[in-house]
């Protein structure tokens, strides 16, 4: 449904992205750009919104392309900028109905998709009152309605949680979540646990390129695939010592008390030939193990590594 | 892909989506304290101007108000169309609209109709100056009604103006002096010319000038030049209005 080649967009001399390709698993539920600010998330959505036109590249949405069929590209594309509120002085449901018009929504049909919408963004209750009186995170789900009004099958969420309290961030997400089951969504945060709960695709962006792409929990496995973290009662220098004695890994001490911990990484860890030589060879050391796991990474630090190595020379 | 046949079968209500747009504006112009101060002022100013002129053995004309009335214009438009599309650039209500499937000329044509129903509603009470005038005197029912055509075509074009300034700037104190500006300039150029420039070059800077081309109005007269050069710059504004929101998707 979402097609982004070799994309390229210049602001004069700046460049905010730089040949990102990325593209949205057919049935593949939410799709993630994580980035810090200014990474080129919101202009890669822009152009995929058809609000924007890409320097280079192709963005494609449901088959067309955004640059040359804008038209058919948000006919088909619910999208949600970053900013841009709903007109204060509208009711919601004013203000839906607009929308809807805006979206070539036969008169015949409006009020019932307005009020689908209303129901789907938990509004129904709201539904008379006026948009500028209402609470940020109940202004926020006014425009998520307005974007799913026509039903489109690709939805384009820019930064949908900023600003809201932990509360109304659990409903937007859930509500994404739920959104995800009949359209195809790209999404993007630069909250590395909002894309961890919400994305089932993960791109991460950082100065308009793409770092890495993959599930959260493809993502954080490359990393894992390389460190064990062992737990064990004994001497900790013996233990290192022990550890030295088998090929190809390094290890450091995490803690020396109450249990002696240890961060060991080598190419093989994850196999069970190389775990069961760590386990014999700290016996003989007289180190009793009681845990020797992988360790597990989260997004964070997927995320702190790959954007680190972007910035070394 | 059921919705998708029918969303692509759908013809293009390109009305009911200039009227969103209208109704949105009008809803926005009457929910703003700016739209009533500015009606006072204008209502004020234009009731002093008739009322000065108002002399015993003066003819009964409504001549001075209306020459009065466009001079007037040229402070009031520029403030009912600045907030059109400036502000939407502003608050980023812009980049919602230029991505629902709307074309950018709807857009103008909605904002700009607003615009118009407004002002000939700003207009509405100053009915009352033929009518006391038709008390106190034989006025003639011509130029009355001339000079109201006339009125209403050049605001009708200083709108289009407006709005075009509204487009091509970033805010809304931006827009409403460009617009202002461009009118106070058009409208000297008349006077500018009478005394200045020589020969042909009078005429062409003539035409070009609002003042020049309201006065036969004023005289009873509907003057069809006059009518095409309102009409004719009207779209001209409008459609390059059109054009510049279309080229904020190439940036």
């Amino acid at each position: 449904m979402i097609e982004v080649r070799d994309l390229v967009k210049r602001y004069g001399t700046l460049l905010a992205v730089d040949r990102v390709s990325f593209a949205a698993a057919p049935g593949g539920g939410v799709l993630g750009l994580l980035g810090p600010n200014g990474a080129g998330k919101s202009t890669i959505m822009r152009i995929l919104a058809g609000f924007l036109t890409p320097t280079e590249g192709t963005a494609t949405v449901a088959g067309f392309p955004a640059e040359t069929h804008s038209m058919e590209v948000r006919e088909r594309v619910g999208y949600l900028p970053e900013s841009g509120e709903a007109y204060p002085e509208l009711r919601v449901v004013e203000y839906l109905s607009y929308r809807a018009a805006l979206k070539r929504i036969p008169r015949s049909l409006r009020r019932a998709k307005v009020d689908r919408a209303l129901e789907a963004c938990g509004l129904v209750a709201v539904r008379r009152r006026v948009v500028g009186q209402l609470s940020k995170g109940y202004r926020q789900r006014v425009r998520l309605a307005a974007a799913l009004l026509d039903d489109p099958p690709v939805l384009i969420l820019d930064e949908p949680t900023v600003g809201l309290d932990p509360l109304q961030v659990r409903e937007i997400r859930g509500l994404v979540s739920h959104l995800a089951h009949e359209h195809a969504v790209l999404f993007s945060t630069h909250v590395l646990s909002e894309a961890e709960a919400v994305c089932d695709q993960v791109v991460i962006v950082d100065q308009g390129r793409v770092l890495a792409q993959g599930s959260p929990r493809e993502l954080a496995s490359r990393f894992d695939a390389h460190s064990l973290s062992v737990e064990l009662y004994g001497d900790a220098d013996g233990a290192l010592r022990a550890l030295a004695a088998v090929a190809g890994l390094q290890a450091e001490i995490v803690a020396r008390s109450p249990t002696v911990r240890l961060a060991v990484h080598g190419e093989r860890t994850a196999e069970p030939e190389v775990r069961a030589a760590i386990a014999r060879s700290l016996a003989g050391a007289d180190c009793l193990v009681v845990e020797l796991a992988p360790r597990s990474f989260s997004l964070d630090d997927v995320f702190a590594r790959v954007t680190d190595g972007s910035k070394a020379p | 892909m059921n919705t998708q046949a029918a969303r692509a079968s759908r013809p293009a209500p390109v009305r009911a989506q200039a009227a969103a747009v209208f109704r949105r504006e009008i809803y926005a112009y009457f929910l703003s304290p700016m739209t009533y101060l500015v009606w006072v002022v204008f209502l004020v100013g234009a009731g002093y101007l008739f009322a000065a002129s108002l002399r015993d053995g003066a003819p009964a004309s409504l001549d001075p108000t209306f020459l009065n009335l466009g001079a007037l214009l040229l402070f009031v438009i520029p403030l009912l169309t600045m907030r059109l599309l400036a502000e939407e650039h502003r608050l980023g209500t812009l980049e919602v609209l230029l991505t629902d499937p709307v074309d950018e000329a709807v857009v103008v044509a909605g904002k700009y109709f607003a615009s118009l129903a407004l002002f000939l509603i700003f207009l509405l009470p100053t009915g009352v100056f033929p009518a006391v005038l038709a008390r106190v005197g034989s006025p003639d029912p011509g130029p009355v009604l001339g000079g109201y055509v006339g009125l209403v075509f050049i605001g009708a074009f200083y709108l289009a103006v407006g709005l075009l300034a509204s487009a091509a700037t970033l805010h809304q104190v931006a827009a409403a002096a460009l617009t202002f500006t461009v009118l106070l300039v058009l409208w000297l150029l008349g006077a500018f010319a009478d005394g200045m420039v020589p020969g042909r070059a009078r005429d062409a800077v003539e035409y070009l000038s609002t003042f020049t081309r309201f006065a036969p109005f004023r005289r009873g007269i509907l003057d069809t030049r006059a009518l095409a050069y309102c009409t004719s710059l009207t779209v001209l504004c409008l459609f390059v209005a059109a054009r510049i929101l279309a080229l904020r998707r190439l940036r």
